[in-house]
């Protein structure tokens, strides 16, 4: 997802970010205290409520496909090449 | 989003009394996604579905695919995991268990200790446990309304070779509901821990002391094979790798099975799976418990379940 603003009440322990999967877009309250800090514009890997790791655009977008190609399959969809075009040695951390 | 999946908590009250207990953890079929990749894209692919531990899965995959091609990991403290796990367990302890007993998160002490143990820092997390915060969370702990220890057995540390004369493969049975010698078993801090209760003041402040026991023994230098954060793999023959890797919650167990360089099966036993089983801890706590008022009934099932901590989200239904 990316940060949108810092949830200024929070005191930094929170930032509004936006992603999308599929046709779905989604606006999440993240805690972002597992990364320390976040500025409006980076790109942060999210799961349950928090930004669990800063990711560059490119591999933000390299995780969504792939994210979506696990959802079609999920799905019973069995032409899936086109969502993993390229994942590259770097896991998410 | 992709659904990692959930914990569904049924209970049925018939006279003031928790009468029936229905535990499902629902998990995405992730063979199912897997099967027929090339084995490198699918050790990528699984860590981001299961990212809440992304660093112990991401190894878990790697090992288990290393494995079957023959190469082995004999038990070993991964330090990457480890302070994975040692995070882990500050951020339950620091945010999440004071909002649990009504006290304010500490955001502070929670930022220090974490750059301690990123940086390898012991004596900076031995200072920020010395803190008297600490007191006061364990007091508070120690006051819960909490349930004696059930039956459930504790499952022992073991390695991946070992896990072999237990489970000779795993399968999706396993996945969805795994048992040790026949019957549930719960994973974690508090089973690495033997099953200690420094307090003896109940069954969640056990689980939580587990917790801090792992960050004292880290900070004291005193880790050891077998805490959080150990890693192991085994060769179990004809292109089929096994993985163990003890996480903050727990055992995990990755086994691949490769047809060539592609995925033929692909089995994850997740600790989630352990400590969420219909008949485990969570069933002892719960079933033939008095639930008389609401709200006390959702406070205790709260407390119970961040003892044992799933790794997705959880939800509960109660019917009258």
């Amino acid at each position: 997802m990316q940060v949108i603003e810092l949830d200024a009440a929070s005191g930094g322990a929170f930032a509004w970010c936006e992603g999308e999967l599929g046709s779905e877009r989604r606006r999440e309250r993240l805690n972002i205290l597992w990364l320390g800090d976040v500025v409006p514009g980076e790109w942060v890997y999210a799961v349950l409520g928090q930004a669990r790791e800063r990711l560059t655009p490119e591999r933000a977008e390299e995780i969504r496909r792939a994210l979506e190609g696990v959802q079609a399959a999920l799905a019973g969809e069995t032409q899936l090449d086109g969502y993993f075009p390229d994942l590259t040695s770097t896991t998410v951390r | 989003m992709l659904d990692a999946g959930r914990v569904h908590i049924q209970l049925r009250l018939v006279a003031d009394r928790i009468a029936e207990v229905e535990i499902r953890s629902q998990r995405p079929n992730v063979a199912r996604a897997l099967r027929g990749k090339p084995a490198a894209q699918a050790v990528q692919l699984v860590p981001l579905i299961f990212a809440l531990c992304g660093r112990a899965q991401g190894q878990a995959a790697g090992l288990a695919l290393a494995a079957a091609r023959g190469v082995e990991t004999p038990p070993m403290l991964d330090a990457a995991i480890e302070i994975e796990v040692l995070r882990e367990h500050l951020w339950r302890l620091l945010l999440d268990l004071p909002a649990l007993l009504g006290l304010p998160a500490q955001r502070e002490l929670f930022l220090k200790a974490q750059q301690a143990v990123a940086t390898g820092d012991q004596p900076g997390l031995q200072t920020v446990l010395a803190q008297e915060f600490w007191n006061e969370l364990l007091q508070r702990l120690d006051e819960l309304v909490q349930p004696e220890e059930g039956v459930t057995a504790l499952l022992p540390v073991m390695s991946a070779r070992q896990s072999l004369a237990a489970w000779s493969r795993l399968n999706a049975d396993i996945a969805a509901l795994p048992l040790w010698q026949g019957e549930a078993a719960e994973t974690g801090a508090y089973a690495r821990w033997g099953g200690q209760n420094p307090t003896a003041s109940g069954a969640f402040a056990a689980r939580w002391h587990a917790r801090s026991a792992e960050l004292w023994s880290w900070s004291a230098g005193e880790q050891k094979v077998g805490a959080g954060g150990t890693a192991s793999a085994a060769d179990n023959g004809a292109g089929v790798g096994r993985s163990l890797i003890d996480t903050a919650r727990g055992l995990l167990m990755h086994e691949i099975t490769l047809d060539g360089d592609r995925i033929a099966d692909y089995v994850i036993v997740a600790p989630t799976e352990w400590n969420f089983h219909p008949r485990g801890s969570l069933f002892d706590w719960l079933h033939g418990r008095p639930a008389v008022d609401d709200a006390s009934l959702r406070e205790f099932i709260s407390q119970a379940i961040a003892a044992l901590d799933p790794c997705v989200r959880w939800e509960l239904e109660v019917i009258k």
